[in-house]
């Protein structure tokens, strides 16, 4: 199984359902875009306080943030220019902010309630031709999928190292693709046996 | 017996490209010379779901990829996960991915009977760069307060990088299209 951002913990944050915090998500969201500084300030202490609360630390933060610093810098530097500093840092602040929410949502929620209340939310659309069961069914087939695939580009790229086709991206991804497609297949036989009937 | 078996195989290919397309984030970036950004081969899955999927399965195996994203699971290039990658800025080159693959599909469903290198070039191009570049500039422009020109100009970076993965998934997925028979609807 692989691991998710998810950081386990017992924590009140960590027992608010998911469905709860999606919303709050949600409406943080409209409240940073939509508000000024006011908005920005009260949410930021909120959701310091829920990090806190959550006991987490701060490497899921940095973990969200880091790969973005490039791009969020890049952002403030054209603000400065087109604006001004203020205005700059309170769009990048902004920008962080929400990074953080989403950061702390996913962190203290585990994957199996995130997709839980994901199949909830679907189910009233099976009018319009989405079956909840389906993308359920779709999500575990793939995360099963996922460590199955990586074992095979490892196996694949160590096999095209010792011909010395390691810089041949073509080499890599073809047997990859399909070695995958095969095995997919292979599943898709197993389930037809076994009775399942998609849609 | 074949057309039964192919409707339990294309739901199955979905989860399949969905996790390709994870593991296409940890191959080892592609050098380039030159350009000092370092590409990922994630986007080249966006096109191959479109070139040998078509376009209904591809748009799913790579909103089902976002999904597992959203979910809360690293499987972005770098090992980025979680809803916080579409709370950053960039979100829009991410949000792009099914409508690209959708896009890829669409177009090589027309040529599909007569596959050429240079039509699943233009077929990649039409999804993997357009559509994508369509979603991720206006949105890096809009959630970074930018005009669209600047944007456009910060993005050009990907650009020589998105051109190669174009030309791998026209090369791949012809060699795949001839390997593997069966993917022929």
């Amino acid at each position: 199984m692989m691991r998710a951002v998810y950081t386990p913990g017992d924590s009140s944050v960590h027992r608010v359902s998911a469905a709860a915090k999606l919303a709050f998500l949600a409406a943080t969201a409209v409240a940073v875009a939509a508000g000024g500084p006011n908005a920005l300030v009260v949410v930021a202490v909120i959701v310091a306080a829920a990090w806190v609360r959550a006991g987490i630390g701060a490497r899921p933060l940095f973990q969200s943030l880091r790969p973005m610093a490039a791009i969020l810098i890049a952002i403030f530097l054209a603000q400065v220019w087109l604006r001004d500093v203020p205005g700059a840092a309170l769009l990048v602040a902004k920008l962080a902010v929400l990074v953080a929410v989403a950061a702390l949502v996913s962190a203290t929620t585990k994957v199996s309630d995130m997709l839980e209340t994901l199949e909830r939310v679907l189910a009233p659309l099976r009018r319009v031709g989405v079956n909840a069961e389906h993308v359920a069914f779709l999500t575990v087939l793939a995360i099963r999928f996922v460590p199955a695939l990586f074992r095979i580009g490892a196996e694949v790229r160590e096999a095209q190292r010792a011909r010395g086709l390691e810089r041949s991206p073509v080499a890599a991804i073809v047997p990859m693709l399909i070695r995958a497609l095969r095995e997919g297949d292979d599943v898709a036989e197993a389930l037809a046996a076994r009775g399942w009937a998609p849609r | 017996m074949r057309a039964a078996s192919d409707t339990f195989r294309g739901p199955v290919r979905v989860a399949v490209f969905a996790a390709m397309v994870a593991a296409l984030g940890v191959l080892p970036p592609i050098p380039l010379p030159v350009i000092p950004v370092p590409i990922t081969a994630q986007t080249l899955g966006v096109m191959l779901a479109g070139l040998l999927l078509g376009p209904r399965r591809g748009a799913e195996a790579l909103a089902l990829f976002l999904l597992l994203v959203a979910l809360g699971f690293p499987l972005l290039a770098g090992g980025r996960g979680g809803l916080s990658v579409f709370a950053g800025p960039s979100a829009g080159f991410l949000i792009a991915y099914p409508f690209a693959a959708a896009a890829t599909g669409w177009a090589s469903r027309r040529v599909w009977t007569t596959y050429a290198f240079w039509r699943g070039f233009a077929c990649a191009l039409l999804g993997g760069v357009v559509v994508v570049y369509a979603f991720g500039i206006p949105w890096l422009a809009t959630v970074g307060g930018l005009t669209l020109a600047q944007a456009a100009i910060g993005s050009a970076v990907f650009l020589p990088g998105d051109l190669v993965k174009a030309i791998l998934a026209a090369v791949i997925a012809g060699i795949v299209r001839r390997g593997y028979p069966a993917l022929q609807p």
